[in-house]
C-alpha cells in the first residue's frame, strides 16, 4: 500500500463527488501531469490531463474564436459604415453634378413653324428656321429704325439751316443801301 | 343717384380709353392670327425666353405669303387702317406702289416686304412692355 497513492485515490473520490477544494484539484492535476504515474492510477490520467489542459485549451480556443468573432464583427461594422458613406458620397456627387449641368431649358420653348397648315413644334427639327427668323427680323427692324433716325436727324438739320438763313436775312435787311446789303450778305455767306 | 351717374360716366371713359388702346394695331394682329389657318401661308412663330427668369422676352411671327394676291391686298388694307395709330411709319415703293413697309406701335412692330405679285412677307415683333 502506497500512502501517497491512497491520498491521491482519496482526492480522486472527493473530486468526482464534487467535494474537492481548488488546491486539492490542483494537486490532482499536477500529479497526473507527471510522466511516471502509478499503473493503478493510469486510467485516470487522460481524464485529469484533459481537465488540466483541455478545458483551458477549449477556453483558449473559445476565447480566440470570440476574439476573432469580435474582430470580424468590427470589420463588418467598419465595412458597413464605409459602404454607407460611399453611397451617400455617390448620391451627393450625382446631385452636385446634375445641379452644375446646364439646366434643361430651351429659350425657344413654345416656338413652332406652320407648313401647309401643319404645326411643327419639335425644336430639334425647327431650330435652324427659328434662328434664321430671329436674325432676319431683328436686322430688318434695325434697318428701319436707323432709317427713321437718319430722317429725323436730316429733318433737324434742315430746320436749323432754315433758321440760320432767316437770321442772315434779318441782319442784311437792316441796311437800307443796296450795295451795303450785298456786301453784308457776302460776308455772312463766307465760310470761316 | 347723381353720384352713381358720375361713377358710371367715369367708368365708361376709362373703358373707352382702354378699348382705344386695344384697337391700335388690331387689324394687323387679326390678319396675322388669320394666317395660322391658311394652308398656302408658311409661318414661323418664335418665342424668345430669358434663360434665367424663363420669361418671354419677345415673340416674332414671320408670315410668308405665296401666290395669294388677295391676302397680300388684305394685309395692305390692314396696314393702311392701323398706320395712323403707329408712332413710327416708313413707306416705300414696292411693286410700283407706295406701301407702308414698317409700322412701330407701343410694344409691337410690323414690317411688310413684297416679293412679286401675290408674294409677300410680314414680320410681327412683340416685346412685352416692362
Amino acid at each position: 500500500m502506497n500512502p501517497k497513492n491512497d491520498f491521491i485515490e482519496e482526492l480522486i473520490n472527493r473530486y468526482f463527488e464534487g467535494l474537492s477544494s481548488a488546491e486539492e484539484e490542483d494537486t490532482l492535476y499536477a500529479f497526473f501531469m507527471r510522466e511516471n504515474v502509478p499503473d493503478d492510477l493510469l486510467k485516470y490520467k487522460p481524464v485529469f490531463h484533459y481537465f488540466a489542459t483541455g478545458i483551458v485549451d477549449e477556453f483558449k480556443v473559445a476565447d480566440t474564436m470570440q476574439k476573432r468573432k469580435n474582430v470580424r464583427r468590427k470589420k463588418q461594422h467598419v465595412a458597413w459604415w464605409m459602404a454607407a458613406a460611399a453611397s451617400i458620397l455617390l448620391v451627393l456627387s450625382i446631385t452636385v453634378w446634375k445641379t452644375l449641368q446646364t439646366p434643361d431649358f430651351d429659350p425657344y420653348e413654345g416656338s413652332c413653324i406652320i407648313r401647309n397648315g401643319v404645326r411643327i413644334t419639335d425644336l430639334n427639327v425647327i431650330r435652324g428656321e427659328l434662328d434664321k427668323t430671329v436674325e432676319l427680323a431683328m436686322a430688318q427692324r434695325k434697318e428701319y429704325q436707323q432709317l427713321i433716325q437718319q430722317a429725323n436727324e436730316d429733318n433737324a438739320y434742315v430746320k436749323v439751316m432754315k433758321k440760320v438763313e432767316e437770321q442772315k436775312n434779318e441782319i442784311a435787311n437792316k441796311f437800307v443801301d443796296e450795295n451795303a446789303k450785298k456786301k453784308v450778305r457776302k460776308i455772312l455767306n463766307m465760310r470761316i | 343717384m347723381k353720384t352713381k351717374n358720375v361713377f358710371v360716366a367715369v367708368l365708361l371713359l376709362v373703358m373707352g380709353s382702354f378699348s382705344m388702346k386695344i384697337v391700335a394695331q388690331e387689324n394687323l394682329a387679326a390678319m396675322v392670327k388669320k394666317c395660322e389657318s391658311i394652308e398656302s401661308v408658311d409661318m414661323n412663330i418664335v418665342r424668345q425666353k430669358n434663360p434665367h427668369t424663363k420669361k418671354t422676352e419677345s415673340i416674332i411671327t414671320s408670315v410668308t405669303i405665296r401666290s395669294n394676291p388677295a391676302l397680300v391686298s388684305e394685309f395692305l388694307t390692314a396696314f393702311r387702317k392701323d398706320e395712323d395709330n403707329a408712332y413710327q411709319v416708313v413707306e416705300n415703293k414696292q411693286g410700283g406702289k407706295i406701301v407702308p413697309s414698317f409700322c412701330q406701335f407701343k410694344g409691337v412692330s410690323y414690317a411688310f416686304t413684297m416679293q412679286g405679285e401675290g408674294n409677300a412677307t410680314v414680320t410681327e415683333i412683340r416685346e412685352p412692355i416692362k
